[in-house]
């Protein structure tokens, strides 16, 4: 579903965000890229979504260029960014109605879907308000039914789990469960090993812009033994951060 | 505590740090050089006529032995356009920067945060005074063989020059804005009330400073009588211009209690505005915080009605453009108020010029009657060529600009969504500037038509030229919206290119008035815009679908 190649970004001529990454993304599968901040996570989302322009390499959609081909690669993703990018103004039913219209979704589908999504995450008695007048989780909420609406094939998600009540993010993890069983694809980020290790068929570890591990999470512990994902994470990324002392924060 | 806060402000203002980073990196260097470019070609281009302008009007006062009066007017100029440009800007920074939501929650008094943000909205106004007073003044200083105290005088006035419009219009929003709770549209309301107090000011200095025609010759001799009774005449609509004109004119002791008294009313009004900012500030910006929320439950079946309806993929854009721009406040006021107030203004002349001496001078006009269609169509097209909706094209979307990336919409179908837009607003410009100038000079309806349509035509290849400008280096990262529009450096170095194209074409025609008729001036105005569209609109598309390439 997902073909990356050789996938270079170059920010101001020499901050390298993302360094040669290859990686394959199976349809039918939920695959989750971790990686710690500033690792190249978000960058490489916005180069599959088409916001970001690759230095170098190649990433498809379908066997769609995304560079070469953007509105026909954009048309079979549902995107939601890390931070929800809705218009402030408008009401959240005038966005759904928005997106739906370009998407071409017919009326009936938009409402049912519309109907069904709204129910599940609770934002039924708010769709009628200014996006202005919601919370960072509802416009998180808004921005999720948007990118459902037109039942994209491929889910690409920053972030999904930020800013979700425990039950929205336990409703989002079945759907996307449901999703790929329906042969579609989920692609996200997260911090939440815990997601991570339930609900991904497999991962992809990211760190300073090099991809150091794509597999599953069996894989990972066959290849750096037996711990939590967090632990085997915190391992691959090389951090420190369990040795560290943070006395200093309370010292008088 | 308030240095420290407004140079933060001002960093954070001008985008210093970034400029810094980018000017040590040795990058977009072309950006300071193209604003110095354009600032120096204003200077070079409009200075040497401004100079003789204001030595014309310095003989003329100076022959009339009232040569004070001449301080009186860039003062009052430029505290009329510091009002006017000044209140929309004090508004925004005060109540809609993003900035607050960190600013609060430190332990600041209101009135700290008050002053530095009045400080760098008084940045921003400056260039106002540095335009129209400072030249002035100096011509005036260097002419009249003034002394140092002038000098020092002059120096403290042009500091203080812009304070007042400021003040005075923090002074009425302020407990207005309080004072109106209204649950909906409460950003739009703070902003229609600094919409009337403009509008309440502009009537208040012409119906005060304005010679009513049936005066008697004794009331007209009296006003005449002596300069000081002139002054009081004509700037006695706003006292601070004679506080002012006293301080520069009369000699040391008695210019420095005047420009004593200017300092105490700027004391005096500075306290108001610390005593209002203390008690509303907050409390009124906390206010405008508060959203209108129903919150009401869908009713069975709703959602259907509510989504029931499909669009275009144009059509659903096109609506997207319009909700954008109805429901910003900074974006509305000033793209209506832009195509609206200039043939207004040209309304208001004719009407006033019926009585006075602005009517015997429209009747001399009369003899340019060649010349009523052809330059009138340049002044329609500017009617709605100057409203910086061009060219903040794609600055307007700020942040947005992701989620219209993000959509699977061809580059090209964004384009002719906003040039449709655009063209829409800005249309209204050319339709009222022909209604108004056909009252003004008798047009005919055929040349009324021809007027909007030429103007309409000429006004298309300006937009397009102003579109190909912002998408080739759009202000996206703002957090107040007033930043894509009047603080947008886009819609400033449009104004040349609009002004330049109408004025030099304006007055070629006005060159060749006894060579080339009316008709063929006409035609060839129509041929130009007709050519110049068709060869423009490929390059925004082109730069546009750059701009998309690019990352945003």
């Amino acid at each position: 579903m997902i073909e990356i190649r050789d996938l270079t970004k170059i920010y101001s001529g020499s901050v390298k965000a993302v360094d040669s990454i290859s990686l394959t993304v199976n349809k039918g599968e939920i695959f989750g890229f971790l990686g710690p901040n500033g690792a190249g996570k978000t960058t490489t989302i916005k180069m599959i979504v088409g916001l970001l322009q690759p230095t170098s390499g190649s990433i498809s959609v379908d066997d769609i260029d995304v560079v070469a081909h953007p509105v026909e690669a954009k048309s079979k993703i549902g995107y939601v960014a890390d931070e929800p990018l809705v218009m402030d103004k408008i009401t959240g039913v005038q966005y759904l109605n928005l997106i739906s219209d370009v998407f071409q979704v017919p009326p009936k589908t938009r409402a049912e879907r519309a109907s069904k999504l709204l129910q599940n995450f609770k934002l039924s008695d708010a769709i009628k308000d200014p996006v202005s007048t919601y919370s960072h989780g509802m416009k998180q909420k808004l921005s999720l039914i948007a990118a459902l609406i037109h039942n994209p094939d491929l889910w690409i998600l920053d972030e999904p789990i930020v800013g979700l009540d425990p039950e929205s993010a336990f409703i989002l993890k079945q759907m996307m469960r449901n999703h790929v069983k329906a042969g579609n694809t989920v692609f996200f980020s997260t911090h939440v090993m815990e997601v991570a290790e339930r609900i991904c068929d497999r991962i992809g570890i990211i760190n300073k812009g090099k991809l150091e591990f794509v597999g599953t999470v069996e894989e990972l512990r066959k290849l750096r033994g037996k711990g939590s994902l967090e632990e085997l994470f915190l391992e691959v990324t090389g951090s420190e951060t369990e040795n560290g002392d943070f006395a200093y924060l309370d010292a008088d | 505590m308030v240095i420290s806060l407004t140079s933060t402000l001002i960093n954070a203002h001008y985008n210093i740090p970034r400029s810094l980073y980018h000017f040590k990196k040795r990058e977009r260097l072309w950006e300071p050089a193209l604003i110095i470019g354009v600032v120096l070609l204003m200077v070079f281009s409009l200075g040497p006529l401004y100079m003789s302008l204001l030595n014309t009007m310095y003989d003329q006062y100076d022959a009339a032995g009232m040569r004070q009066l001449f301080l009186a007017g860039p003062f009052l100029i430029a505290n009329l356009f510091g009002l006017i440009m000044g209140v929309f800007l004090m508004i925004s920074t005060f109540f809609f920067g993003d900035d607050m939501s960190v600013l609060i929650p430190l332990p600041l008094k209101s009135t700290e945060v008050l002053m530095s943000k009045f400080l760098v909205v008084l940045m921003d106004l400056m260039v106002i005074s540095i335009a129209v007073i400072l030249p002035a003044y100096i011509l005036y200083g260097i002419r009249s063989g003034a002394g140092i105290s002038y000098w020092i005088f002059m120096a403290i006035i042009f500091l203080l020059s812009q304070v007042l419009p400021i003040m005075l219009s923090a002074i009425i929003v302020l407990p207005l804005s309080r004072l109106f709770r209204f649950k909906r549209y409460r950003d739009s309301i703070v902003y229609l009330i600094s919409a009337l107090v403009i509008i309440g000011s502009l009537v208040f200095v012409s119906l005060t400073s304005r010679v009513d025609p049936n005066m008697s010759a004794e009331e007209f001799a009296r006003i005449f009588s002596s300069e000081d009774a002139i002054l009081n005449k004509t700037a006695g609509a706003y006292p601070p211009t004679i506080l002012v004109t006293k301080a520069l004119s009369k000699p040391f002791l008695e210019g420095l209690l005047w420009l004593l008294a200017f300092i105490g009313l700027h004391a005096a009004a500075l306290g108001i505005f610390l005593f209002f900012g203390h008690k509303f500030y907050y409390s009124v910006y906390s206010s405008l915080q508060e959203n209108f929320a129903k919150r009401s439950k869908l009713k069975e079946g709703e959602i259907a009605g509510l989504m029931g309806l499909q669009q275009t993929k144009f059509s659903a854009l096109y609506k997207r453009e319009w909700w954008y721009f109805l429901k910003v406040p900074a974006f509305a006021f000033n793209g209506f108020g832009n195509v609206l107030v200039f043939p207004i203004l040209l309304v208001i002349a004719a009407v006033a010029g019926q009585t006075d001496q602005l009517g015997q001078m429209l009747d001399q006009f009369q003899q340019y009657k060649p010349l009523f269609v052809p330059v009138g169509a340049l002044v329609a097209a500017v009617a709605g060529g100057i409203n910086g909706l061009a060219s903040s094209m794609f600055s307007r979307e700020g942040d947005l600009i992701r989620e219209l990336k993000a959509l699977p919409v061809d580059v090209n179908e964004i384009v002719k969504v906003k040039f449709l837009h655009i063209e829409t607003l800005s249309l209204i410009g050319p339709a009222f500037g022909a209604v108004a100038l056909s009252l003004i000079l008798g047009l005919s309806f055929l040349e009324a038509l021809v007027v909007f349509v030429v103007g309409a035509l000429t006004l298309t290849f300006l937009n397009i030229l102003q579109m190909i400008i912002d998408s080739i280096k759009p202000i996206l990262e703002w957090e107040n919206p007033q930043r894509a529009m009047k603080q947008n450096v886009n819609v400033a170095l449009s104004i040349p290119v609009v002004f330049g194209y109408v004025g030099g074409l304006g007055y070629l025609a006005f060159l060749l008035k006894d060579t080339i008729s009316g008709t063929v001036m006409t035609i060839i105005l129509t041929a130009i815009a007709l050519v110049g569209i068709v060869v423009t609109w490929p390059i925004l598309i082109k730069r546009a679908n750059r701009l998309f390439a690019r990352d945003l």
